[in-house]
């Protein structure tokens, strides 16, 4: 079945194990980051990955149905694993989440261009929205520490993080909307 | 290293449309900690390498690590071919033109359409459906004209979340008043059904949004003036009732069982107790409790009693439970770890911050629980709902939620009239319960409330009731609901956040764990009770955990607080003889300040314990003779079964010493025996009365039937089934 795939195309080529994983580890890495994975178990299936594709000569079509196709083989892994460990009902979950990538990310795309957008879009927050944001996710700070970092209620910090929040989700759809 | 909170939940299921929330906030994580991809080339060309020559394992494989079989490997790629592939070739289906031979063939036989009579009889029923259209939207309309213009008199503002510089959910009385929606011109005569609307929509009325008046923050106690306080209050409800009460001097080895059960759920091991005695008495008991209080058994403990009592039910042991019940609990015992307050986690019940946050578990199974129970509701209850089953959830939760947090039952108060007996009886704690509990449940979901408005008649046809129709009951709330639900989840969030009424549910637990009885009752019993002095305290220690924040500090007081010292603290004989009838009518009320003493570390002499079955058999054998049953019960079974009926008594000479050294107790328990058979009290309170005599507490079920059987055995005889009971229980009395 699957050399019926990568040499059902005219424009096929092979390509190197080596060159495959310095191509697209990233892609994959990241997209089962914004699956919720751990950071280590982000890394154990991104290997698992790329060697369920290369146990046999891999043959590219083009990089977007590359891409594509790995981050599909992770999905699949990812959703084996969680039933591997009895996980609660997690399709629906992932589900979800996978069409939000793909809304975002294009259904070939890499993710380094939600990344891109992201970053633009955080820095046209307000200085304190920044602040708030970057405690809470990068330090893990308490609503407590945020209020008092910044002068305001516990209550005001809430809303400002949600405020801030959705101002980036409408910045996010409006760049990356796809469809 | 910073830990990742919302990864190791990975496992939730969510909410679609909250995947853009989760999917931001794991974005975010990654962009503002910068992290990137390792470099894989090395340890998957190793891993191939390894897997091609048949080595099991390389050095990059541990015992944690995440393995797949062959046939799962090639399961995913199958798997993901087919996404690809079918994803490829769908709207190459999709464009398959259909044959221009087809679509422009032509029947020959006639077609229903082509007949006349169809194509009019068509015409005439569609005319007629739109006139019923129009007419039934008119009905609807004059129908729900004057309802929007009393309901919504109550609805309260709140200010634009999109607003700039509003940091804050303003709560000033102004903001949240009503606005006057009837022009002083306008006079309009109220029907029934509209009085009651608008007399539920006064704004006064709207506990949640006026609560404002008690959001003033006091100022904090330390444990110790805390601990002070209780005692003084208990001192003076304690002289007051003329109760008599015994302290240990200092605390000792039961003091040690008690707290150690209380904190942490366990007894003392021995190196503690021996720690313990060897520790200063002068402060030992302080810092044993603070020890103990700030452990991480404490918090496991606590966490877990905390995680039942939201849920409303017993955990399974760790080993069985649920992924996500786990994660609730140890979400909770994070709290407690980090020392954030109880009011930003009740708040965070609601809160929709992180979508896959271990706190929507509550909320989850709330509304699984209602759905359940709708069921059963709607097919056993005699209140029958006229309103969509879909809503039914959303109530449960709200009903849960105003239990859980304010101690207040309010699942009768979707129903009963804001002036019922049994509500005004709770009133004074918590405010109009009806309009609380259809604003909370309001702000957990947009529920059109107006198609559940009653009409004058016929009755029955809306809304819910009573099959019987004298007993019908309201069930309106007093709110148009928008269909944005995030000011009102905000709104029950404050509510959570800001007032101390919503910690009454905190204190009732923390107090009835560790005293083994409530606080203040909470609802069902008498009116007299819903003002009980108690309350004072109960609001007291609401206020406390509010304004100091920390479950640990409300604990620490109640710990080192006098009740945990008591030996016993139980009404005397004395008391029971001079106190009137009136007195002991009102028990329930008085004798909720007895017996703190938890009824498990009670001691007790079952040996010279009687059931109800030694007590028969020699019963029926002695009928006549009270006197001669007294005496043989201070004996030994075995002269009690040589006793015949009808014969005479002769005493033998143990008996006429026992006789001798207890004539005078016996003669007060016939006193009191007396007082209370020829009291206005029926059987049951009579004996309540005498165990709380006896033990300082109320009889439990099993000892209830045991009396129960007595007293039939006795002829219904109260005064003989009270003798015979305490002399029972206690040979010695």
């Amino acid at each position: 079945m699957s050399s019926e795939f990568v040499t059902s195309s005219e424009t096929e080529q092979a390509l190197d194990p080596e060159s495959l994983i310095q191509n697209y580890q990233s892609s994959v890495w990241r997209y089962l980051r914004a699956m919720g994975c751990e950071q280590s178990l982000a890394d154990d299936l991104t290997q698992e990955t790329f060697i369920a594709v290369l146990r046999r000569p891999f043959v590219q079509i083009s990089p977007s149905a590359t891409s594509s196709y790995l981050r599909r083989v992770a999905y699949h892994l990812l959703i084996t694993y969680r039933r591997k460990h009895r996980r609660m009902t997690t399709t629906d979950s992932i589900d979800a989440l996978d069409e939000q990538w793909v809304r975002w990310a294009g259904e070939e795309g890499t993710g380094g261009e939600v990344f891109e957008a992201l970053a633009e879009c955080f820095s046209r927050l307000t200085e304190r929205a920044q602040t708030s944001l970057r405690m809470r996710f990068s330090e893990d700070a308490s609503r407590e520490r945020i209020a008092s970092k910044l002068g305001i209620t516990e209550h005001g910090a809430k809303n400002l993080m949600q405020r801030a929040k959705s101002q980036l989700k409408e910045c996010l759809d409006g760049k990356l909307q796809r469809g | 290293m910073v830990k990742e909170n919302t990864d190791s939940y990975e496992g939730n299921p969510i909410d679609p449309s909250k995947a853009v929330d989760r999917m931001l906030g794991l974005l975010l994580r990654d962009y503002l900690r910068k992290s990137n991809a390792p470099d894989f080339e090395q340890r998957i060309l190793a891993k191939l390498e390894a897997r091609r020559i048949g080595a099991a394992n390389t050095p990059f494989l541990s015992d944690d690590f995440v393995r797949f079989s062959d046939e799962e490997l090639d399961e995913a790629l199958g798997a993901a071919q087919a996404d690809v592939e079918f994803q490829r070739h769908e709207p190459a289906v999709r464009l398959v033109p259909r044959p221009k031979s087809l679509s422009k063939s032509r029947r020959l036989d006639p077609r229903l359409w082509d007949y006349r009579l169809t194509r009019r009889l068509s015409w005439v029923l569609s005319l007629a459906a739109a006139c019923g259209a129009v007419l039934v939207g008119w009905n609807w309309w004059r129908e729900r004209q004057p309802m929007q213009d009393t309901i919504a008199t109550s609805y309260p503002e709140l200010p634009d979340l999109n607003k700039e510089g509003t940091d804050s959910v303003d709560i000033r009385p102004e903001v949240v008043q009503d606005k006057p929606v009837l022009s002083p011109t306008e006079t309009r005569i109220e029907s029934p059904s509209e009085k009651i609307q608008s007399e539920l929509s006064e704004p006064s009325k709207l506990s949640l949004a006026s609560a404002s008046e008690v959001y003033a923050p006091i100022a904090p106690l330390t444990t110790k003036d805390l601990t002070q306080v209780i005692n003084a209050q208990l001192s003076h409800l304690w002289q007051e009732n003329e109760l008599s009460v015994k302290f240990d001097p200092s605390p000792g080895d039961e003091w040690l069982n008690r707290v150690s059960f209380a904190a942490v759920g366990r007894a003392p091991t021995a190196a503690e107790r021996q720690s313990f005695r060897n520790a200063n008495p002068e402060s030992r008991a302080d810092e044993w409790v603070h020890r103990l209080v700030h452990s991480e058994e404490f918090t496991n403990h606590w966490s877990r009693l905390l995680a039942e009592y939201y849920l409303g039910g017993p955990l399974p042991p760790p080993r069985s439970q649920s992924a996500d019940s786990l994660a609730f609990v140890q979400w909770i015992a994070e709290s407690l770890n980090r020392g954030n307050s109880i009011a930003s986690m009740e708040a965070e019940l609601l809160s929709d911050e992180y979508a896959d946050s271990p706190a929507n578990y509550w909320l989850t199974e709330s509304l699984r629980n209602g759905l359940l129970a709708n069921k059963d509701y709607s097919t056993f209850s005699k209140v029958k709902l006229g309103y969509n089953n879909v809503d039914a959830p959303m109530m449960s939760a709200a009903s849960e939620l105003m239990h859980r947090t304010g101690n207040v039952a309010m699942s009768c108060t979707q129903c009963h009239r804001s002036d019922d007996a049994k509500i005004v009886a709770a009133r004074p704690a918590f405010g109009d319960l009806s309009s609380n509990f259809w604003g909370v449940a309001a702000s957990l979901a947009s529920i059109d409330f107006n198609r559940k408005v009653l009409t004058d008649s016929p009755p029955k046809s809306r809304g819910v009731f009573y099959e019987e129709d004298e007993k019908m009951a309201l069930a309106q709330p007093a709110l148009t609901v928008e269909k944005s639900n995030q000011r009102f989840m905000m709104q029950a969030s404050t509510w959570l956040e800001n007032s101390p009424q919503a910690r009454f549910g905190i204190v009732e637990l923390v107090w009835t764990k560790i005293n083994q009885q409530p606080l203040v009752p909470v609802f069902g019993l008498d009116a007299s009770e819903g003002a009980e002095g108690r309350s004072d305290l109960k609001q007291l220690l609401a206020e406390q955990l509010q304004a100091n924040g920390k479950l640990q500090h409300l604990i620490t007081s109640v710990l080192l607080s006098d009740t945990l010292r008591l030996q016993e603290a139980k009404p005397s004989m004395d008391w029971y003889l001079r106190s009137k009838d009136s007195t002991l009518s009102q028990y329930r009320k008085a004798t909720r300040l007895f017996a703190f003493v938890p009824s498990s570390l009670q001691r007790s002499q079952p040996s010279t314990r009687k059931s109800s079955m030694d007590l028969a058999s020699w019963l029926q054998i002695n009928q006549s003779d009270a006197h001669a049953a007294t005496l043989a019960q201070a004996d030994t079974t075995k002269k009690i079964k040589s006793t015949k009926k009808n014969s005479p008594v002769e005493y033998s000479n143990d008996q006429l010493l026992y006789l001798v050294s207890v004539t005078q107790p016996y003669a007060r328990l016939d006193e009191f025996a007396t007082k209370l058979s020829t009291s206005e009290l029926g059987w049951q309170d009579q004996l309540n009365h005498a165990f709380l005599l006896i033990h300082g507490r109320y009889p439990t079920r099993a000892e209830r039937l045991d009396a129960n059987r007595i007293y039939d055995l006795t002829g219904q005889d109260s005064k003989k089934s009270l003798i015979l009971l305490v002399t029972g229980r206690y040979g010695s009395f």
